[in-house]
């Protein structure tokens, strides 16, 4: 097919966000060609309390979604981002995939508060069936700011508690959480527009 | 890494905006871009009722608008991929030549201000020639390759192009409706320099006739925005005797609404 000047130009100086297309169920050996990437890599023992978030996400059917696609970004214990160095202890980025029951583990540190907002993590989540990825956060139960978050009070405030992980326990050093993603339903996690 | 841009180099232009009815350049369709300005009919919904996915999994409930906060204006330095310098050529990872009509992409990666995306990573993959993914959980009794793995990644330059060497993967059936088939695509990933510059989208090639029965392409409202994910047949790019060029521009928007703080 001939490209005519136009089409070329347009390609060539277009302003217009690029459409979203979705992931589809093939992405592992394109972003996890090594495995999931933990927050928490080798040996590595970034300050801060360690914690881990168990999940699952569901479909509008309640129905196991075993193959999404999560990714996460947040801030150090200190509260602060790594934006500089690749080869710190923490770079506060992670990415990993949802197993055959639709569950999830991550296993991170608890982020600092970030200028005032209440603890949290950022969260992307990708899937087939999703033609542009959701945006969310996740907070903590029992951590101080969830009341004046100024993301988390700009939700309903029946809505809320789909963001804030359950506390579940702690051992050894560890702290425990339950967080589960709904994409759909009565329960459905609140996603955010930028 | 700078990428020759071939020898026709590369055309600057200050008029990205189309003024008046839009007539699809790839297509010759008519679509009036006044009833199309709105950003959000530029991006698919999150329920498209043709592709069925999208039925049990979209949320039903608005987004809920917020404005962006340090947590989204940040973006780690990607370590986590040990970036080999041939990461970008798909068609050197094994011993032997993939099968397949080798092709090499180019584009550049800007900002919705037209300002290039210097160290932006990409990531593709894709199926192989016969429209088969190495994945394990792809069912389609077409060959592998053991020439070829359809993965591979790489950074943008300080001008914000990129350029990947591969082979134009073949179209397939997939279980969507009765007799459906995805058009030829190539999967691209893209993390900016901030958690909001992210982009997964897929790129299509002019002239395949399953893109208007094709319902994931098809989900965008917008044909301006359809047409943008079709690369342009771009004879700059060919390697003479080896593979053909495509030219793929790729545009990430910024949040609308104001930072707080």
């Amino acid at each position: 097919m001939t490209t005519t000047p136009r089409a070329m130009r347009e390609m060539e100086t277009s302003r217009l966000p690029s459409g979203s297309q979705t992931v589809g169920p093939f992405f592992h050996y394109g972003l996890l060609e090594n495995g999931d990437v933990p927050l928490i890599r080798g040996t590595d023992a970034p300050a801060g309390q360690r914690i881990r978030i168990e999940g699952r996400v569901f479909d509008g059917a309640g129905d196991p979604v075993n193959d999404a696609l999560l990714e996460i970004w947040q801030a150090d214990g200190f509260g602060q981002f790594n934006t500089e160095c690749a080869e710190a202890s923490f770079d506060g980025f992670g990415r990993l995939h949802s197993r055959e029951d639709g569950s999830f583990v991550i296993d991170t540190v608890l982020p600092g508060r970030v200028d005032g907002q209440a603890s949290h993590l950022n969260l992307h989540l990708f899937s087939r069936g999703l033609l542009n990825h959701l945006f969310t956060r996740i907070y903590f139960e029992g951590e101080p700011g969830l009341d004046s978050d100024p993301m988390l009070t700009e939700v309903p405030e029946a809505r809320r508690r789909t963001l804030i992980a359950r506390r579940d326990g702690s051992s050894d050093g560890l702290d425990r959480y339950r967080f589960d993603l709904h994409m759909q339903g009565s329960e459905e996690t609140v996603f955010f527009a930028l | 890494m700078t990428i020759d841009l071939g020898r026709h180099g590369i055309r600057e232009s200050d008029d990205p905006t189309i003024p008046g009815d839009y007539v699809s350049p790839v297509t010759g369709y008519e679509t009036n871009s006044l009833i199309e300005n709105p950003a959000n009919l530029h991006q698919p919904p999150m329920v498209f009722d043709p592709y069925q996915s999208t039925r049990l999994r979209g949320p039903r409930n608005k987004l809920v608008p917020v404005a962006s906060s340090r947590t989204e204006r940040t973006a780690p330095v990607y370590g986590f991929h040990n970036i080999g310098r041939m990461d970008n050529d798909l068609t050197i990872q094994h011993d032997g030549q993939p099968l397949g009509e080798k092709i090499v992409i180019v584009g550049q990666v800007r900002n919705d201000a037209g300002q290039p995306l210097p160290n932006t990573l990409i990531e593709i993959w894709q199926a192989n020639a016969s429209g088969r993914y190495i994945h394990k959980k792809d069912q389609h009794p077409a060959p592998l390759d053991p020439n070829f793995t359809g993965a591979g990644r790489t950074f943008t330059d300080e001008n914000g192009y990129y350029k990947f060497i591969t082979i134009r993967p073949g179209p397939y059936p997939w279980g969507n409706h009765h007799d459906a088939w995805r058009p030829a695509h190539i999967h691209f990933s893209l993390l900016g320099r901030a958690f909001h510059q992210r982009l997964v989208t897929q790129m299509y090639f002019p002239g395949d006739q399953l893109l208007e029965i094709d319902p994931i392409y098809m989900a965008n409202p917008s044909a301006r925005a359809r047409d943008l994910l079709i690369a342009r047949f771009d004879r700059r790019f060919d390697v003479p005797g080896i593979a053909l060029g495509y030219r793929f521009d790729i545009v990430i928007g910024s949040p609308r609404a104001t930072p707080f703080e």
